[in-house]
C-alpha cells in the first residue's frame, strides 16, 4: 500500500510517516499542494492524506485537481481547520473523511484511516 | 460615532482570539503527537523518570489542545461564523465517553450516575467542549489519582449535571470585574480558572449556566444546567 502525505509541517509529516510505516505502508511526502499534484501525476497512491493550510497551493486546490482529473484516489483531510464551511467544502469536493489533528493523538491515526486504504485502480 | 469606535477593538479582540487559538493549535498538537509517540511502549526505550516526564507533558499538551479548541469555538461564536445546530443529546453517552477518556489518561476514577434517556437540547460541539473543560478542571494541579463524582438529573425545564471532587484552586483575591466597576471579587485563577471561564462563556451560547460551591474543605461541586430536550 502506498500513501501520499501532503503536509507542510515537517514534524507532522515525519510523525505521520513513521506511524504509517509501522503498519507496513510505503509513504510518499509532499510539502505543499503543488508538490502533491506533481506526485499524483506520476504515482498512484492508495490514499492521499491531505492538510489544508499549505503554502503556494493549498489542500482545497489539490482536492479540486483530484476531482477535475477524475483521479481514483480516496482523500482524507487531516487539518486543524474546524469551520463547518471548510468541512462542507471538502466533502463537496469528494473528500472521504475529515479529521482535526488537535482532537486526536498520533496512535489514533491508523484506526481512523485504515478503512480507506483500498487497492489503487 | 462613539459606538463605531467601540466596536472596532471588540472586533480586533475576536480576530486576535481566533488567530491566536488557531495558530497555537498546530504547535501544541505537534507536542501532543510527539509525546504520544514517545510514550508508546514500542517506540522508545525510556527510563521510568523519562516516561513520567513525557506523560506529564503529553497530558498538559492534551489539555491545551482542548483549551485552544474551546477558545476557537468561542471566537467563532462571537464572530457569528459558527452555525449552531441544537439537537437532542443523550447525556449518559456523552458523560460515559468523557469518563472513559479521563480514566484512560490516569487522572483517577469517576463515579457516574446518569439515568438513561436523560437528554439535553443543545449544540453537540459546544456541549462536548464544555464537558471536556469541566472534566479537565478536576484533573488540574496534581499528578495524584483523584475521585470525581458526577450526578445528572432532570429538573422542570433543565437537566442538571453536578461534578464533585477535590480541587486545588488558585484564587485571585483582587481581580476587578470585567465591567471595570470599583467592585472586586475573588475569582479562580490559573488553568482551572481559564477552563471554568471558557465553560461559562460557551454555556451562555446554549442557554446553559454554571455555579460552583465548596462542599467540604478542598472539595467543590460545579453544577451546570442545560435546556432539557422535550
Amino acid at each position: 500500500m502506498l500513501v501520499l502525505v501532503a503536509e507542510d509541517d515537517a514534524f507532522f509529516q515525519e510523525t505521520i510517516q513513521l506511524a504509517l510505516e509501522e503498519h507496513g505502508v510505503k509513504v510518499l511526502t509532499a510539502r505543499h499542494g503543488g508538490e502533491a499534484i506533481e506526485v499524483l501525476g506520476r504515482e498512484k497512491p492508495n490514499l492521499l492524506l491531505l492538510d489544508l493550510l499549505m503554502p503556494q497551493t493549498d489542500g482545497f486546490a489539490v482536492l479540486m485537481h483530484v476531482k477535475e482529473q477524475g483521479l481514483q484516489v480516496p482523500v482524507v483531510i487531516l487539518s486543524n481547520l474546524s469551520d463547518d464551511i471548510d468541512n462542507e467544502k471538502c466533502f463537496s469536493l469528494g473528500a472521504k473523511d475529515y479529521f482535526i489533528k488537535s482532537d486526536m493523538d498520533e496512535d489514533e491515526l491508523w484506526p481512523k484511516i485504515e478503512k480507506y486504504l483500498t487497492p489503487a485502480t | 460615532m462613539p459606538k463605531k469606535q467601540a466596536a472596532k477593538p471588540q472586533r480586533q479582540s475576536v480576530e486576535f482570539l481566533f488567530l491566536a487559538s488557531h495558530g497555537l493549535l498546530s504547535p501544541i498538537s505537534a507536542i501532543r503527537w510527539g509525546c504520544n509517540r514517545l510514550t508508546r511502549s514500542d517506540a522508545r526505550n525510556l527510563s521510568d523518570e523519562q516516561r513520567d516526564l513525557v506523560s506529564h507533558i503529553h497530558r498538559n499538551a492534551r489539555t491545551l489542545t482542548r483549551l485552544f479548541g474551546s477558545m476557537l469555538l468561542l471566537a467563532r461564536n462571537e464572530d457569528q461564523t459558527y452555525t449552531m445546530r441544537p439537537e437532542k443529546l443523550e447525556l449518559a453517552d456523552l458523560l460515559a465517553a468523557e469518563k472513559k477518556e479521563w480514566e484512560l489518561h490516569e487522572h483517577g476514577t469517576v463515579h457516574l450516575h446518569c439515568p438513561p434517556g436523560l437528554k439535553a437540547h443543545v449544540d453537540s460541539a459546544i456541549l462536548e467542549s464544555v464537558l471536556q473543560n469541566l472534566f479537565a478542571v478536576f484533573a488540574e494541579g496534581t499528578d495524584e489519582s483523584r475521585k470525581l463524582s458526577i450526578d445528572a438529573e432532570e429538573e422542570a425545564d433543565n437537566v442538571r449535571i453536578s461534578f464533585t471532587g477535590s480541587l486545588e484552586l488558585p484564587f485571585l483575591q483582587s481581580v476587578r470585574t470585567l465591567d471595570r466597576s470599583a467592585e472586586t471579587r475573588p475569582v479562580v485563577g490559573g488553568t482551572p480558572g481559564l477552563l471554568l471561564s471558557l465553560a461559562q462563556s460557551l454555556l451562555a451560547f446554549i442557554e446553559g449556566e454554571i455555579a460552583m460551591s465548596e462542599t467540604t474543605e478542598g472539595s467543590y461541586t460545579i453544577t451546570t444546567r442545560l435546556p432539557k430536550a422535550s
